[in-house]
């Protein structure tokens, strides 16, 4: 479902070229649950973005849904990232202005759903992140792990191929932490894939599966427990 | 489309004060337009209407000899001048520039002019049917001519308000006026259509009011025989389609009467039109002139007002660079997040314009009650001022927008 072969990443801003990536080959099936870990500067953000469609690779190829990437111009990409890929991100990214459901709702007026539909898949979404009693809670008036669950929510709210969390619990105290990780966990098990990134081994014991990531080299997975 | 709208609202009632200072510069603009511009028609308004009357674009075609009107109260019909017939008033009317003609015969004063044993002292007038219509003039108190009058030869007349204000107060409906021997029964008032009040400021204007304020009677023009003479020249008064076709309504009017004279070779005697024309004329040059004065100041201050604008938007757009990167990241293409942005940006311009004519509206009653100066809200003014400032919206909403559609959304997420 998910293949990239010998993708490298150079930054290069005229002066500099600075490689960041070497020959990463990576295959993700349909309802893996895979933890990337590494130390800071490891490559692990820039590989994030390039599984996300958020960046492009100098060169290999990666394929996502039998779609080379590679070939895609800006709005192509977006248009990949609305229908296969569900963002989590550390600082959960909600709009302060927007209420739960329509924070929820967001990606679905980018795929072109008509509003009362976006509306009632956002309230279904979220009723089974257990916060249907927030909806209509602007997210500084939910705590850190309820603005983490709606954050899973508007990711789930077109049914992702993909939910690739970037330290998910990064911001999080220990019990939503916990909380987080099983709803992932469950997600997992409803058939869901997911992608995480994280550099906290307690987090990353969630993962069916681990890989390591160091000076731009992504390795064999590494048995359970065993990171770092 | 809507979703835009909604969110730029949103967006903008989010940040009043900083909204409304970045308006005040659109609003001060477009608020000075429109009191400038209201004021300068007003004063062109009064100076028309104190030259022309009432505006009712009416040009009057006299029969000049030597220079001068001819007044048959001191010499004789001069000849070779045909009584012209209604066929020449279906020609006048075909003219583009000419909405309705009519023919009349004019005497500023009769020999015999007998209310009672009151005299009077006014100007006789025998007009057509269609003489009320085109010279703005209604029936204010009971009827005017009916067809029937005109056909049957019935000696009624008219009266204007101020032959009416020299009859020591008796109702002079259905009683008779005495015109050079012969009975008249009077069966109506009449009065300019539109309310006029001259503003007069000098002698000219003084002198342009009195002559047309002497006082007339009016009876049917198959009657001007009865009293007068039978083959006397008929003067023509044209009802221009808009007040810049008067001087092609009159020209045009003066050129087709004067084709069919057969005056003899070298005697100075044709139909002209008093200054009128030529007043137009200038005033035309007048507002023009304005006009384009306007559009110079207009597009100085809209130019701030718009540089305001872009400023603002620039610093939205950097103060939400993550929120731009999210919505990347979700999948918003760039076209939709530069509509955002320029949809913000138009609406923001576009309401900032409507207070302006608001408070513009505003702003010239202000300046009337003070200045005394009459205010005439431009119409067309209004409305140019509220699509210009959206479309100042447009063009300085261009860059921020597309600045911000431009972001790259793993630099604009890790933004802080």
């Amino acid at each position: 479902m998910l293949s990239m072969k010998d993708i490298c990443k150079t930054y290069d801003n005229g002066k500099l070229t600075l490689p960041v990536l070497f020959n990463i080959n990576l295959e993700i099936e349909k309802g893996d649950f895979v933890a990337i870990t590494g130390p800071s500067g490891s490559g692990k953000s820039t590989l994030m973005n390039i599984i996300g469609c958020l960046d492009t690779a100098t060169s290999g190829t990666y394929i996502l849904n039998g779609e080379d990437i590679a070939s895609k111009n800006e709005n192509e990409l977006a248009e990949i990232r609305n229908k296969y890929i569900g963002f989590v991100f550390q600082s959960f990214n909600l709009m302060p202005r927007e209420t739960a459901l329509e924070n929820v709702a967001l990606p679905m007026l980018y795929a072109g759903i008509k509003k009362k539909q976006r509306l009632e898949r956002a309230a279904a979404v979220l009723e089974k992140m257990g916060l249907g009693d927030r909806m209509d809670h602007l997210p500084g008036q939910l705590s850190g792990g309820q603005k983490q669950r709606v954050a899973i929510a508007r990711a789930m709210a077109l049914d992702p191929s993909v939910l690739l969390a970037d330290e998910p619990t990064g911001a999080l105290d220990s019990k939503s932490s916990f909380q987080i990780m099983d709803i992932f966990r469950e997600l997992n098990s409803e058939g869901t894939t997911i992608i995480m990134i994280t550099h906290d081994s307690e987090i990353a014991d969630y993962a069916k599966t681990q890989l390591h990531i160091r000076d731009g080299r992504l390795y064999a997975p590494l048995k359970e427990g065993s990171a770092q | 489309m809507f979703e835009d709208i909604k969110l730029s609202f949103k967006g903008i009632w989010s940040h009043k004060m900083r909204s409304f200072l970045t308006m005040l510069g659109i609003i001060v603009g477009i608020a000075s337009v429109i009191a400038v511009v209201s004021t300068i028609k007003g004063t062109n308004d009064q100076i028309k209407s104190n030259l022309i009357g009432d505006g009712s674009n009416t040009v009057t075609v006299e029969l000049y000899k030597d220079g001068w009107p001819v007044d048959l109260s001191y010499e004789s019909i001069p000849s070779g001048i045909p009584v012209f017939t209604d066929d020449v008033k279906a020609e006048l009317i075909k003219n583009d520039a000419i909405e309705d003609a009519a023919f009349y015969r004019f005497r500023d004063w009769a020999d015999s002019l007998y209310f009672r044993n009151i005299q009077l002292q006014n100007q006789i007038c025998g007009i057509d049917d269609s003489y009320l219509y085109v010279s703005g003039l209604q029936i204010t108190k009971g009827r005017g001519f009916s067809e029937y009058d005109h056909k049957n030869y019935n000696k009624v007349a008219l009266i204007d308000k101020i032959v009416l204000n020299s009859l020591e107060g008796e109702d002079p409906i259905g009683k008779v006026i005495d015109i050079n021997g012969e009975p008249f029964t009077v069966i109506g008032i009449v009065d300019k259509r539109s309310e006029f009040e001259p503003v007069i400021n000098s002698v000219q204007d003084y002198l342009n009011y009195v002559s047309s304020s002497s006082g007339t009677i009016y009876i049917p023009q198959e009657l001007w025989p009865v009293c007068f003479k039978f083959d006397e020249p008929l003067n023509v008064i044209v009802k221009a389609t808009s007040t810049d076709d008067m001087i092609s309504a009159g020209n045009a009017a003066i050129s087709l009467l004067n084709s069919k004279l057969s005056v003899a070779d070298g005697s100075d005697i044709k139909y002209a039109s008093g200054n009128l024309a030529n007043a137009a004329a200038s005033l035309n040059s007048l507002s023009s002139s304005t006009n384009i004065l306007m559009i110079g100041i207009a597009s100085i201050s809209l130019l701030v007002g718009g540089i305001g604008v872009m400023n603002i938007m620039l610093v939205s757009v950097t103060e939400r660079t993550r929120e731009i990167g999210l919505k990347k990241a979700l999948g918003a293409k760039k076209r939709r997040i530069r509509s955002q942005f320029l949809t913000e940006a138009v609406i923001l311009s576009g309401i900032g314009g409507i207070l302006g004519v608001i408070t513009g509206i505003i702003l010239s009653y202000v300046i009337s009650a003070v200045a005394l100066i009459p205010v005439s809200i431009s119409t067309p003014a209004v409305v140019i001022a509220v699509l210009f400032s959206m479309v100042i919206g447009i063009v300085f909403g261009m860059l921020p927008s597309v600045k911000a559609s431009n972001l790259n959304p793993i630099d604009a997420l890790r933004y802080e």
